[in-house]
């Protein structure tokens, strides 16, 4: 999305991909609409991402600002059947703002960019013990360290990974 | 129109999207609405004659209503990007400041106004009346800006912009008010700041909505 908003097309053309296939999931993990319905509300996302793609901040994970315009738009959405006359039950809304696993996995996609920028060892180490949930004996194995290393590793990783959190959250 | 054609159309207009800082278009689009509001009721009502005796305490009036516009300024401006919202202790602090000028204005009148009567049974100073109608051209203006942007709380969104305008329409009504006593300004300006925060926050869902 950063290099979209400098205006590199094919970059954005990717996202734009990527994002569409994000949110038919979302959609269809939440509505019991067809295909055609579904994809009707992700375009009408996409749509609104492209004309509001300047209220996103590039400090800020992208992950968060997407999924706040899905929902937005689909509960729009809802509030427009209601109007035609479906019911809409309201426990269906509540659900709406409930986590789910597949944003889960897109903060993932930004987890992974912050473990870019730790040293080798301890993003290794974290990704071996906290992301695919080795035992530190597996880790210290697979990575050649000893165990007591491979602690080590991942607490300072954790410390540095909160730290720059800490600086990516606006006050 | 299927979706990796909206795509690809998409892509093609993309080019470098604005990145300029929401706050400051927000203080841009709040200048005009209080120029507007200041052009109102100077062609309307004309400055008050004294003014030039007075410019201390007309300053001291368009502070005080300045502080209001200022203090919502910030939060408007993050709660115009999608996702983003304010903590409860934004407005509750924003809530509790304005309750105590109000208490401390009501403690400030003079005695015989001091009175519950006097406020409730007296006449509604045209003040009350005044400053949510100079807020109204301040409202549009921010209003339609804030449109372009992707707010997701509308009705807090529409409280901050009505205490914005509420306070730029203090500021602008500051100039002509002939009453300079703070603590009627305290509780009457107070009041009509507080009452625009609750139409915003009334028809903000309705006219925000994108």
């Amino acid at each position: 999305m950063s290099s979209a908003i400098a205006g590199d097309k094919r970059a954005y053309q990717t996202f734009l991909g990527e994002v569409a296939a994000g949110l038919r999931v979302f959609i269809r993990k939440r509505l019991f609409v067809g295909p055609d319905e579904a994809e009707d509300i992700v375009q009408e996302v996409l749509l609104a991402i492209h004309t509001k793609r300047h209220t996103y901040d590039v400090s800020q994970p992208v992950t968060p600002w997407i999924y706040a315009i899905a929902r937005f738009k689909l509960v729009d959405h809802l509030r427009k059947l209601g109007r035609r006359g479906v019911q809409v039950p309201v426990e269906d809304e509540i659900g709406l703002f409930a986590e789910s696993d597949h944003e889960a996995g897109a903060v993932k996609r930004d987890i992974e960019r912050l473990l870019d920028k730790l040293p080798r060892k301890q993003r290794e180490s974290i990704r071996m013990v906290k992301l695919q949930e080795l035992s530190v004996r597996e880790a210290a194995e697979k990575a050649s360290m000893s165990e007591s290393d491979v602690k080590v590793s991942v607490h300072r990783g954790l410390k540095t990974l909160a730290r720059l959190v800490a600086e990516d959250t606006p006050r | 129109m299927k979706t990796n054609e909206l795509i690809n159309v998409l892509a093609e207009d993309s080019g470098p999207a604005r990145r300029d800082s929401l706050f400051l278009k927000l203080a841009v689009a709040a200048l005009v609405g209080l120029g507007v509001g200041v052009l109102l009721v100077v062609f309307i009502e004309g400055v008050r004659p004294d003014f030039t005796q007075n410019a201390t305490q007309v300053a001291l009036k368009a502070t005080f209503s300045a502080v209001f516009a200022a203090a919502a300024l910030p939060i408007a401006a993050r709660l115009a990007r999608p996702g983003r919202s304010v903590g409860v202790w934004v407005v509750a602090a924003f809530a509790i400041g304005l309750v105590c000028v109000l208490v401390s204005g009501f403690m400030m009148m003079p005695p015989v106004e001091n009175e519950l009567g006097g406020l409730v049974g007296g006449v509604v100073p045209i003040a009350f009346l005044i400053i949510p109608a100079l807020a109204t051209p301040a409202a549009i203006v921010i209003f339609s800006w804030y449109k372009r942007n992707a707010p997701t709380r509308l009705a807090l969104a529409g409280a901050s912009v009505g205490a914005m305008s509420g306070g730029l329409g203090a500021m602008a009504y500051a100039l002509v008010c002939p009453v300079d006593d703070m603590g009627f300004v305290s509780v009457w300006y107070g009041a009509a700041i507080v009452l625009c925060t609750a139409v915003g926050a009334l028809v903000g869902p309705r006219i925000l909505r994108w």
